[in-house]
């Protein structure tokens, strides 16, 4: 008995391997989420430098908090960007090592792995959205502000 | 494979990807210059969907069938995430590239106008 569930297992495991392919490509999408997250800082750093300028001028409050709070999260989806890409190589990696190996060790460690990514990409994703959701509503409230000016240096008021 | 089983977590995030890839795609539609990324992002995201689908129903069954349909997803998600990582690498090398291309040529053309003057006004001082 023991020894037909052992035979089902290595049938199955050799027949899941052939559905596992394109490693290579999540190698490469891999790549590019560390490089962008690790680009991400430096944009997220100079975005904190403009809006401290920026509060200078008559833009005022609405830019320094919004570049701030922007910035923020942008340095945020780097860090989550880097940690995401280096599951995806992990995972990649536990699978081509099932691909040779056929240990069901690797494969549990792929999909540890998988796991952990799905779940460092939706918080990029969180992020992304709460990011494109501040810069609608400081362009709305520059966009109001400018308005206001226009109005009141041409009597509109 | 109970060990697997216990191993497969965040489907629910990967659905929520899936979503934001497929609404994305849908948006793009809105603009000709992002219309392949969100083409790619549809195929992409329609996978991804598919794979949480099959790992949640290997989680209650743990049917071979389920795990084999996940990954064959999976496998396809990683394709078409790929292809559209590089044409957004592309796209991006290109909105960097033009701009130069383009004030080059300005610049050459500034240049020819600068020398067909030159050349007319010391062919008339003649």
């Amino acid at each position: 008995m023991l020894q037909r569930e052992s035979n089902l297992k290595i049938n199955f495991m050799n027949s899941l391997k052939g559905y596992i392919k394109e490693t290579g490509w999540a190698k490469f999408i891999a790549v590019v989420d560390i490089v962008g997250g690790i680009l991400d800082i430096p944009i997220g750093i100079s975005l904190i430098i403009l809006g401290t300028k920026l509060g200078r001028t008559n833009l005022g409050a609405v830019a320094i908090i919004a570049s701030i709070v922007s910035a923020t999260l942008i340095i945020l989806i780097g860090i989550l960007l880097i940690i995401a890409g280096i599951k995806l190589w992990s995972t990649a990696n536990s699978l081509e090592n099932y691909t040779n190996t056929e240990k069901e060790e690797d494969l549990k460690e792929a999909i540890k792995n998988l796991s952990d990514y799905f779940t460092w990409i939706g918080w990029v994703n969180v992020a992304s959205l709460t990011i494109s959701a501040i810069v609608l509503i400081a362009i709305s409230l520059l966009g109001a502000m400018g308005w206001k000016g226009i109005s009141s240096i041409s009597g509109l008021d | 494979m109970k060990i697997l089983k216990e191993n497969i977590k965040g489907i629910k995030w990967a659905k929520f990807v899936a979503i934001l890839e497929i609404v994305r795609g849908a948006l793009s539609i809105f603009s000709i210059f992002i219309i392949p990324l969100g083409v790619l992002g549809i195929f992409a995201g329609v996978n991804l969907w598919n794979t949480a689908k099959y790992l949640e129903k290997y989680k209650n069954t743990e049917s071979e069938e389920d795990l084999k349909e996940a990954f064959k997803n999976l496998s396809e998600y990683f394709k078409w995430m790929g292809w559209l990582n590089l044409v957004s690498l592309i796209l991006i090398a290109l909105l960097l590239i033009l701009p130069i291309l383009f004030m080059g040529f300005i610049g050459l053309i500034i240049i020819g106008l600068i020398g067909l003057i030159i050349s007319t006004l010391g062919s008339s001082g003649t």
